[in-house]
């Protein structure tokens, strides 16, 4: 098979250099703009960077790039001229599709490859940590995504014949994947029948990120990286792509510059874009009957406007009257009907078990755990105090996301304590450790250390006071988790870290002013008045061993460590001075 | 050679073509003409697999045409209203069309531009409307292609220009094996350059001929006798068109040898053999067609 017969490359070389100008543009702009974006995050010093860091600019990318990109390689199907000049060329319509495809496939590659490049030279040569891991995640995630917008662009644009026609097909097809996805849900008590929670019940997206940005975000649970949207998204990608390349194949260019020719799909889809408006309008007309003026008004304008942009012509107003009329009566006794079904039948018993999501916020640490007292469930759905958040899963995708009180929340850490659900966090997938007061230093995951940090985890409790402590990074689940370590008592990892940041961090001290940490700041003024004798006395005693009680003194953004007896002799020397 | 049967197309249930049938031989120049909204651009819009007829027949070389990559390797088409890509120059261009004709030859776009004294790296859009057609054209003819159809050729060029283009398909055909397909809806403008013609009329080609053959057929003469005479006097002959102003009569007769022996057996007191324009011949044939205009 020749591969020439499906792909044109010629073609799609021209094609791409006669928009090479704003293509190369957006090819070097949106990196720039993503790479400096996650660079702020040297600024807040947020130095190890998770998936949805880097996934920050890219919500908006993600619908502008690849619709543009679509409009940029198929846009000439909108006008009589471009279709001309381009039908008339020795090329298929099926190699004009393929080569397109591909074109966009290979320019949304090239700017993730860009982007993930510049996101390894930011883990290279700054302070900030980027797993590689995170890097591929995003890769993937990105290239899924962007290319699902691309394909529901060239169907849209199979599918009409001018740009609004091909605006509103591609808002209904992102529509419909978000809009099967929501279904509401009340639960009652099964013995005493008093309805606990009818609001803020949703369902879990696990379509793609696209979805939550058009969708009210309170309704959704979302994680940035879903492995479940990812094949659906990839699977409904191949639907749609195959779509696409039959529709395109069969489209008549004639039909250029027209909205849709089919006058039975121009109306199918009218009447799905206004089923949204109808809602709209119902929502407000159930909340106050003084708003039904409103509502009529919103559902007639939107059906005259709609001619008028896509036709562009209203036609016989009696006939339109009628059909207004009609479409809005079975829309609106449809929702009517829908609610009256769903008030009946579709209440959910207090269940059995319940998978319960909470913080622990010692460790900064997401613990999933069964719960299977019912009183104890009971309980977290009648109480609404918000000090702590939690998720409740009723079965596999149903969830209410909401507050419980402080002394609730302690009750659900002894259930856990005691059925031993709490999942101990482990030091096997550590990827990388930064001090915290410093979070630019990153310490060596050498086993030396390693067991020491194992040691002192084992033996951690969580009252003690936090005054010099490490983060523990690891990633999993695609998503960056850590916990806080206090090491302040443990001399063998202070002396550690001591050496490694003398080493790597105290070379180029220039700054003057000395702060300490609570435990001697009655010192504060002394070492200030004396700040230069101090920081040379410091810098005599930085290689010291830690053998006792320690004191952790800060110079602008570096550290110093020292035994505390030798600290307060020197110190003692300047108060004899003072008197 | 590009057949065509019964070929319909319509638009919202208006028939542009309906049961259009036409025979273009290999190697002449074609001209098909026909007034505004007549269908010669549709025609060549799905000869060319830009529309998609609804019915009938469509051949070149034998193959049928529609999204047919092979047979559209064979054709370059450019219509009425022109299309270059933003900031192209006519360079540009020409690459852009290098890249899909095999023969594309790029030293005869340099040429010719040099002799119209067309600035090759200067953005298209930026000349006037007649140069831009000419940078058409140009790009048209450098292709080699065997079938090359120009909408409303000369739209816009003025007649130095057109003359000069002129020469220049003339030139191009005696070089190797083209047919150039060309609209208008002005028959004078194709009148010497054209071997062939068509008309096309009511959503069909109603005449189609060689124009040399027509030219020789058909006779314009004046005519006086001594006595009164009125059209009957011509029973015998095929006449087309008939006026008498005073004692003078001005006829339009087909089958012009056998004619010419009749007329001059009359004796009559003037005889004159008038030439006859393309554009007469045309509108005389259509009448006899039954396709008079008001």
């Amino acid at each position: 098979m020749h591969l020439n017969k499906w792909v044109n490359f010629k073609y799609l070389y021209q094609n791409f250099k006669k928009s090479k100008t704003l293509l190369l543009f957006i090819l070097v702009l949106v990196p720039i703009i993503n790479i400096w974006m996650v660079g702020t995050n040297i600024i807040s010093k947020d130095y190890v960077v998770d998936f949805s860091m880097l996934y920050k600019l890219s919500n908006i990318i993600a619908f502008i790039l690849p619709t543009a990109l679509a409009f940029i390689l198929m846009g000439f199907v909108f006008k009589r001229k471009t279709v001309d000049f381009v039908m008339s060329k020795p090329i298929s319509k099926k190699q004009i599709f393929i080569s397109n495809f591909i074109g966009g496939f290979i320019f949304i590659l090239s700017i993730l490859l860009i982007n993930s490049i510049g996101f390894i030279f930011l883990n290279l040569f700054t302070s900030l940590f980027i797993p590689f891991r995170v890097i591929l995640d995003y890769f993937c995630y990105s290239l899924v995504t962007y290319m699902f917008i691309f394909i529901i662009s060239l169907l849209a644009i199979a599918i009409s014949g001018n740009i609004s026609g091909t605006f509103v097909v591609f808002l209904l097809l992102l529509l419909f994947g978000a809009s099967i996805s929501y279904i509401n849900y009340d639960i009652k008590d099964k013995n005493t029948n008093v309805y606990y929670i009818s609001e803020s019940e949703s369902y879990k997206a696990d379509l793609t990120y696209d979805y939550t940005l058009i969708t009210p975000l309170n309704y959704y649970k979302y994680e940035t990286y879903n492995t479940n949207s990812i094949i659906k998204t990839l699977v409904l990608s191949v639907v749609y792509l195959g779509l696409a390349y039959i529709i395109f194949n069969k489209k008549l260019m004639e039909n250029s510059e027209v909205s849709f020719k089919n006058k039975y799909l121009y109306n199918i889809i009218k009447i799905l874009t206004y089923i949204p408006i109808c809602y709209f309008a119902y929502l407000i007309f159930s909340s106050d009957n003084i708003f039904l003026i409103i509502s009529i008004i919103i559902c007639v304008v939107y059906y005259i406007v709609y001619d008028l942009i896509l036709r562009k012509k209203l036609g016989n107003i009696y006939k339109k009257g009628g059909e207004f009329l009609i479409v809005s009566i079975f829309i609106f006794g449809a929702f009517v009907l829908i609610g009256k079904l769903y008030d009946k039948d579709k209440l959910l018993d207090i269940p059995e078990v319940v998978t319960l999501e909470f913080n622990d916020y010692d460790f900064n640490y997401v613990y999933t755990i069964k719960i299977n007292d019912k009183n104890l469930i009971s309980e977290l759905i009648n109480d609404n105090i918000f000090d702590n958040y939690i998720t409740m899963y009723f079965d596999n995708n149903y969830f209410i996301s909401k507050g419980i009180s402080e002394s609730l929340y302690g009750k659900i850490i002894n259930y856990a304590d005691k059925n031993d659900l709490l999942d101990k966090y482990t030091t096997d997938n550590i990827i990388h450790i930064t001090s915290a007061n410093n979070k630019g230093l990153v310490l060596p995951l050498d086993n030396k250390f390693k067991n020491m940090v194992i040691d002192e985890l084992n033996n951690y409790d969580s009252d003690k006071l936090e005054k010099e402590y490490i983060y523990l990074y690891k990633y999993e689940d695609h998503k960056i988790k850590y916990i806080s370590l206090d090491i302040y008592n443990n001399l063998d990892i202070l002396n550690y870290i001591k050496e490694i940041y003398n080493e790597e961090f105290l070379k180029n001290i220039n700054n003057n002013t000395i702060f300490i940490n609570s435990d001697i700041e009655y010192l504060d003024e002394i070492i200030n008045e004396n700040k230069d004798s101090f920081i040379n006395f410091l810098e005599e005693h930085k290689n010291d061993k830690l053998t006792n009680d320690t004191l952790i003194l800060y110079s602008g953004l570096d550290r110093y460590f020292i035994n505390k007896d030798v600290f307060l002799l020197e110190y003692d020397k300047y108060v004899a001075k003072e008197e | 050679m590009i057949e065509i049967k019964n070929l319909k197309k319509s638009f919202d249930g208006n028939n542009v073509l309906d049961n259009l049938n036409c025979k273009i031989p290999d190697n002449v120049i074609y001209g098909l003409v026909g007034a505004n909204g007549s269908g010669k651009s549709t025609l060549l819009r799905c000869i060319n697999s830009i529309y998609k007829a609804d019915s009938g027949m469509l051949l070149v070389d034998g193959v049928s045409c529609y999204d047919n990559v092979e047979i559209k390797k064979k054709m370059v088409f450019i219509p009425d209203d022109l299309f270059f890509y933003p900031g192209y120059s006519l360079y540009d261009t020409a690459k852009y069309y290098q890249s899909f004709y095999e023969n594309f030859d790029l030293e005869f776009v340099f040429d010719t531009a040099r002799k119209l004294k067309l600035d090759i790296n200067k953005s298209i859009n930026d000349f006037s409307k007649g140069m831009r057609r000419q940078c058409a054209i140009i790009c048209a003819l450098a292709t080699n292609a065997k079938y090359i159809f120009l909408d409303e050729t000369f739209d816009g060029i003025d007649p130095v220009v057109r003359l000069f283009f002129k020469k220049l398909i003339a030139k191009q055909m005696a070089k190797k094996d083209t047919t150039i397909i060309m609209t208008s809806h002005n028959l004078r403008e194709l009148e010497d350059i054209c071997d062939n013609l068509g008309l096309i009329n009511s959503h069909k080609i109603i005449l189609e001929s060689d124009v040399n053959e027509l030219k020789t057929d058909m006779l314009k003469v004046q005519i006086s006798f001594k006595e009164d005479f009125d059209k009957d006097k011509f029973n015998k002959l095929n006449v087309l068109y008939y006026k008498k102003v005073g004692k003078v009569a001005t006829l339009i007769i087909s089958d012009a040898k056998n004619s010419k022996k009749f007329l001059e057996g009359l004796n009559p007191l003037i005889l004159d053999y008038l030439p006859l324009t393309l554009e007469e011949i045309f509108i005389y044939q259509m009448e006899v067609l039954g396709y008079a205009f008001e």
